[in-house]
């Protein structure tokens, strides 16, 4: 078992894809196929259980994607046929199908689908399923099931035996059927047939149904898809060129399949702007929208398509001239953006072209300075950008690193020591001994306006406007590599070194808080609302709980097409509680902070399939599986519903072990020749986005 | 670094000026034009520019024939008054306080070669200017020049208060220091790192007797707009900012903005939704500017600033300016 990964086989389809929606946004896409276990590479429709699983309806069977890999059922499940044309989960999770001989509902509580019944109407097309009520459109007429195991046909002749396409039960319960003889139809729950004005003539035959905006209905049809209220009354029109096979409406936009093309309507946008394709190629069948806003594509010939939701929360790949990102920081008017070849300023001019710029800060009389490889610039004025006082200093003359405004006069420091610049012209800061700080990485205003300067090699230190005090704390040694500082409103000052993050209280007291794997925990760190902690590292942003140091969230490269790494101390900026500017080695990328906070939901666990080997198990008196000691195998597999992220799991056998695993790859457990006891398998998933789910007991067995 | 070198007309009035202040007879303008590269059509033309080399080398020679203390000793005779946007700001604005940093963010816009820098240390404000290329040997006519206009200007408004100004020049006591005494009747040090004015705070917050708010503010958002800073929205939004520091006696609403800049409530409030701000968070740094400047500059107790801003008790102000102090933070 191996999770899904996005990119890892990309095909010729996806890069297209992605290169295409590259300009607007950085939308991950991923395409399943027999690498995934899917046999066919035509998908009529998809829709989401309750419990995240996705089903897809192909020629081929049903398809079900559980987050690590997708298994077919057929005939030997127990469907009465392979050739799938139609889904519809229904209120109480129950999915129903519709296939070439009929429809059929299964239960799928279980990890396979079980029939609960079945009824032979013939080729079923489509197919809507409300409360204790369901419309079925077959190539034979129109069918209703109300609650009971048994299917009436429609009363009204006209419906009783033409051909339905498509099929949508209102939110008012009224019945809205297309057919390509009938046109569209429109029935009370109680069939009472309600007269509809046609509109083809304004928009050709109607092809498709969606539930839209407020309960209204989206008709697509041959020239664009029109926008009416329950009783039929125009609220909108969108005109298109290629007729519209699919539709569906999701956070105030129309997602629909015109032609070959993907289109997304903004219906608040000025008609001239409102569409917008996000991508080509792709004859849409169906679309759908799961849980998690990932976008899910049946197509005609490439097979199923994942646009991840995280598309959402992940926003504006700028392609900024100025290489990597060394410094996002505000202005007055907008943000400062420093990169290895050059400064960006608010109104998108570059200045100190081909060169590194690690930070910059604009002052009261609006000079903009910058700390560089080649030391420390002013822009004097539009005309003007020269380098400052160089002659008159070894540190703002060697390349430059952090800049900050303390008590009215600038700090700069580079990699050979700080300076600040004061009437006097510029002041080394020295410490006790007077000796240089070298390497000055990082410079922070901390709580009771003292300033933080964090050090490569020379520790933590404080400046109150007069003299450098060694902060000495448990783990910042005189000789650690301190790479930022940040403070939150309640005065809690937090430290990144090393491999670790930790907190110093208001009182001065020091506590330990995140210690991480890679060697440096983080280059950057921010304080977010929340009680939250964010920190760009070289493998992504993640963001903590600041009390406990608990991971929260964590987006790492996998959603984009290139790494996510951090590159300095000022390459995280927060604006307005709410966006994250991530100042990274591919570019400028944002995280709208309330938007991950919608994705809530805990990534979990459930059994895939025990399988024993050598040995027969017997269920005991307490219900549990027991066997007897002996030289049999036990392999138990893992499925988990969380296909939103690359999820990593870790596992400890309760009787046999306290400790947890390692988190690793999605994988099968397997024991061999346990002593006696009673024993209990417990696992976590964790998303990198999601942080880790709840304790999961997946498996309990006795060895006697 | 690539730098730009600009030409503007105030260089070139300058230069045509001194041309015409001491080059009184055909043989002396020839004398000061010697080596320089100018034109009779630029001597002329009121538009045509001439380069800050000429400029420097006319006055190379206007003071190897004047003596290196000309600009101290003629100061009277050289001031050149440039009726523009910034000297209209500078003569309305509120206080010598203010008139200095509109003069440290807009000088490039008469002259782009010069830079000016403060800093507040003390209850002094230290001003500080230099050219941006050149070295002050060879600019040191232009940089006396430029010192000696700032000083008139401060002594044209402020004249009863300038014992709180000190100048700082940075070269040795020169020969001609009678001169230069005589021409800055205030405290002068010699041997400083840059050209300096050290001004008491205390006389920074005095009031300009002559100062106009609305040509001030008007002049203030030409100055933005040709320094290339200012979008609408952010016009509309220094419009109000500087409305709402010209208020000094208490604290305005929003209905009293409005009308006074003749639109109704609702469009003043739209417009600064455009500009992406509102009312109270202007108003609220209206209000930490004017009692920042109110704590540093004046004796006045806490109550009493309390009054002047509209406070209704010296509670409410204290709050405020524990929630400024932590925004500060």
């Amino acid at each position: 078992m191996s999770a899904a990964r996005p990119y890892a086989n990309s095909s010729q389809t996806g890069r297209r894809l992605l290169e295409s929606m590259a300009a607007n946004s950085i939308l991950p896409i991923e395409r399943f196929d027999h690498r995934h276990g899917l046999t066919s590479l035509q998908v009529h429709q998809t829709v989401c259980s309750r419990d995240g699983r996705i089903w897809s309806a192909t020629p081929a069977g049903l398809a079900c994607y559980d987050g690590v890999s997708i298994k077919m059922f057929g005939h030997k499940q127990g469907l009465s046929s392979h050739g799938l044309r139609t889904l519809a989960v229904s209120p109480d999770d129950n999915l129903w199908i519709g296939t070439d001989v009929g429809v059929e509902v299964l239960e799928i509580s279980g990890p396979a689908p079980v029939v609960l019944w079945s009824k032979p109407i013939g080729t079923v097309n489509c197919l809507d399923v409300v409360e204790e009520f369901a419309a079925i459109g077959t190539s034979k007429g129109l069918f209703f099931w109300r609650g009971k195991p048994e299917i009436f046909p429609s009363k009204d002749n006209t419906l009783a035996h033409a051909t339905i396409t498509s099929v949508l039960i209102s939110k008012a319960k009224s019945i809205w059927v297309i057919g390509p003889v009938i046109g569209l139809k429109a029935l009370s729950s109680s069939e009472e047939k309600r007269v509809l004005p046609q509109r083809r003539k304004m928009i050709g035959m109607p092809l498709r149904l969606a539930h839209g905006p407020e309960g209204t209905i989206l008709i697509g049809a041959e020239r664009g898809i029109l926008n009416v209220k329950e009783n039929a009354e125009i609220r909108q029109l969108y005109s298109h060129d290629n007729p519209v096979n699919s539709l569906t409406y999701h956070d105030g936009k129309i997602f629909a399949g015109a032609g070959k093309n993907l289109i997304r309507i903004d219906p608040h946008a000025i008609s001239s702007q409102n569409t917008e394709i996000i991508q080509e190629d792709v004859v849409a069948h169906h679309i759908m929208i799961d849980h998690f806003e990932n976008i899910w594509i049946s197509s005609g010939d490439q097979s199923l398509l994942k646009v991840s939701g995280i598309s959402r929360t992940l926003s504006g790949n700028y392609d900024l001239p100025i290489g990597p990102i060394m410094c996002v920081r505000q202005g007055p008017k907008g943000l400062l953006i420093g990169g290895s070849r050059g400064l960006l300023l608010e109104n998108r001019t570059i200045i100190l072209e081909e060169t590194g710029v690690w930070d910059a800060l604009v002052d009261g009389y609006g000079k903009v300075w910058a700390a560089t490889d080649q030391g420390l610039y002013c822009m004097v004025n539009p005309y003007f950008t020269i380098p400052y006082r160089h002659n008159e200093s070894d540190v703002l003359a060697a390349p430059g690193r952090a800049l900050c405004f303390y008590e009215g006069m600038l700090y700069a420091s580079s990699i050979r020591g700080l300076a600040r610049v004061g009437p006097e012209g510029p002041q080394e800061i020295l410490d006790e001994r007077a000796r240089s700080l070298g390497y000055v990485y990082s410079l922070h205003i901390g709580p009771k306006g003292k300033m933080w300067v964090a050090t490569l090699g020379r520790g933590l230190w404080q400046f109150d406007g007069d003299k450098l005090t060694r902060i000495f704390k448990d783990e910042i040694v005189d000789n650690v590599n301190v790479y930022s500082i940040c403070h939150s409103v309640a005065g809690d000052v937090f430290v990144a070194f090393g491999n670790r993050i930790s907190k110093i209280d208001p009182q001065g007291a020091f506590s330990p808080l995140i210690e991480t794997d890679d060697p440096i925990a983080a280059w950057s760190i921010q304080c977010l609302a929340n009680n939250q902690l964010a920190a760009g590292s070289s493998t992504g942003l993640a963001i903590y709980d600041a009390q406990t140091g608990v991971i929260i969230n964590k987006i790492s490269g996998k959603f984009d097409d290139v790494p996510w790494e951090f590159t300095t101390s000022r390459s995280l900026a927060v604006l307005n509680d709410n966006t994250i500017y991530c100042g990274l080695g591919s570019g400028l990328r944002t995280v709208q902070l309330g938007e991950l906070a919608k994705l809530d939901i805990q990534p979990s666990a459930t059994l895939a399939y025990a399988e024993w080997r050598g040995v027969g198990p017997e269920k005991n008196a307490g219900s549990d599986i027991c066997v007897k000691q002996g030289n049999w195998h036990l392999e138990i597999g893992i499925r988990t519903c969380w296909y939103l992220d690359e999820c990593t799991m870790r596992e400890r056998l309760l009787g046999f072990e306290d400790n947890w695993s390692p988190f690793r790859p999605l994988h099968t457990i397997r024991y061999t020749a346990l002593p006696k006891g009673a024993y209990t398998l417990e696992v976590e998933i964790r998303s990198p986005l999601m942080g880790v789910g709840p304790v999961t007991q997946i498996y309990s067995f006795a060895v006697i | 670094m690539p730098h730009s070198k600009s030409i503007n007309k105030t260089t070139s009035d300058l230069t045509r000026h001194l041309i015409s202040v001491f080059g009184d007879s055909p043989k002396k303008q020839e004398a000061l034009l010697k080596g320089a590269n100018i034109s009779a059509a630029q001597l002329s033309g009121r538009k045509a520019l001439i380069e800050p080399q000429s400029q420097q080398v006319v006055m190379r020679n206007i003071s190897k024939s004047f003596g290196a203390g000309w600009v101290f000793r003629y100061h009277r005779e050289i001031s050149l008054s440039i009726e523009d946007e910034l000297h209209t700001a500078l003569l309305h604005a509120p206080n010598l306080g203010d008139a200095l940093d509109i003069l440290t963010k807009f000088c490039h816009l008469r002259e782009p070669n010069l830079y000016i820098e403060q800093f507040k240390l003390d209850g002094l404000r230290h001003v500080m200017f230099d050219f941006v290329s050149g070295n002050i040997r060879e600019n040191r006519s232009v940089l006396n020049f430029v010192c000696m206009s700032i000083y008139q200007f401060i002594d044209q408004i402020w004249q009863p208060s300038r014992r709180g100004i000190e100048v700082r020049l940075p070269y040795v006591k020169p020969d001609y220091d009678q001169q230069i005494k005589y021409a800055f009747a205030c405290p002068i040090s010699y041997g400083s790192q840059r050209y300096a004015f050290v001004i008491n705070e205390e006389l920074c917050a005095l009031e300009n007797p002559a100062t106009d708010r609305n040509v001030y503010n008007r002049s203030v958002i030409n100055l933005y707009k040709q320094s290339g800073g200012l979008s609408e929205a952010d016009d509309f939004v220094q419009t109000l900012k500087t409305h709402l520091e010209s208020i000094s006696n208490h604290r305005p609403n929003a209905d009293e903005i409005a009308e006074a800049l003749r639109m109704s409530k609702r469009t003043l409030n739209r417009r600064l939704l455009t500009a992406g701000t509102s009312f109270r968070v202007l108003l609220d740094k209206s209000l930490k500017s004017r009692a920042q400047k109110l704590l540093t500059n004046t004796r006045l107790s806490h109550r009493e600033i309390a009054d002047r801003l509209g406070y209704n008790d010296q509670t409410s102000f204290s709050r405020a300016l524990k929630r400024w102090k932590h925004q500060d933070e």
